[in-house]
């Protein structure tokens, strides 16, 4: 035979990937591993093909099947209706900040303003009282 | 079977590895008993087991189920792997025991030869790892069907 072909099926499990079981048959292994994937034990699941030609010498490898556990929340997570409600929440804070934001620059505008005032006031003061 | 009239997966091999999982206490292989306990149905007579003995070259057929009757290989219980007829449907599904042995997982495979009854025939065959009551990898458990491909 000049190629031969198997499915390896890794199971991912304590922070390792662990070959599980080998199979000739791609049906087979994909079920397999579709089996295990729902069960508690196994975190994520793979099927690699691996092809050896034994004229070439020569081996591929590829993945014909993953599953992770926690794979199918991520769009939920990413849906628009709690996105919409997080936006506005944090467009109403944004506009909070602009608000008083706004309000502090004011504030320093008139002090300093006074400031100028009562020092324009003081200097014309002692001006009237040096010249007459 | 239950699982069949469930429409679950219907292959032999498929059954039996499930019954190997399902016998499984940790992340160790399950022991030979608990998955001999186990209702197996009629995969119960398509089984053989080969014990591992250190003082052997090979392997040898601790014990091998009737459906290997009519084609003679059912009595080479205690005799070692390789007096196995290749063109037997036993001499196929054992001719790989040494990889699962050595890779200590699951293998299944499958194809088409020549019985000696004359038959071509199509098969698929399982060979597990199992250990004994000590924890100790001591035998390997195997099954075959197999169908006459018609010309």
């Amino acid at each position: 035979m000049a190629r031969s072909v198997s499915y390896e099926i890794y199971s991912f499990k304590n922070g390792n990937w662990m070959l599980d079981s080998v199979h000739d048959d791609k049906n087979m292994a994909v079920h397999q591993g579709r089996m295990l994937i729902s069960s508690p034990h196994h975190m994520a699941i793979r099927v690699v093909e691996e092809s050896y030609d034994d004229v070439t010498d020569k081996s591929q490898s590829k993945i014909v099947y993953k599953e992770q556990k926690g794979a199918e929340d991520k769009p939920k997570k990413t849906s628009t209706a709690p996105r919409k409600r997080k936006g506005s929440v944090a467009a109403n804070r944004r506009k909070k900040k602009k608000k008083s934001g706004f309000g502090k620059r004011l504030l320093i505008l008139a002090l300093t303003m006074g400031g100028i005032g009562l020092a324009l006031l003081g200097l014309l003061g002692f001006l009237i009282a040096k010249f007459g | 079977m239950q699982d069949q009239s469930q429409g679950m997966e219907r292959r032999m091999v498929h059954r039996l590895l499930m019954h190997w999982r399902e016998a499984q206490t940790d992340d160790r292989h399950p022991e030979l008993e608990d998955l001999m306990m186990r209702d197996l149905g009629d995969v119960a007579s398509h089984l053989y087991v080969l014990e591992i003995d250190d003082e052997r070259e090979e392997p040898f057929f601790e014990r091998i189920g009737g459906a290997y009757a009519k084609e003679g290989t059912i009595k080479l219980v205690g005799r070692s792997v390789s007096d196995v007829p290749e063109n037997t449907l036993l001499g196929q599904a054992a001719h790989y025991f040494s990889r699962v042995q050595v890779k200590q997982i699951p293998i299944t495979r499958g194809g088409e030869f020549t019985h000696n009854s004359g038959d071509v025939i199509l098969y698929r065959s399982i060979i597990m790892p199992l250990l004994d009551s000590e924890g100790e990898d001591r035998f390997l458990v195997g099954a075959a069907n197999f169908k006459v491909k018609e010309e």
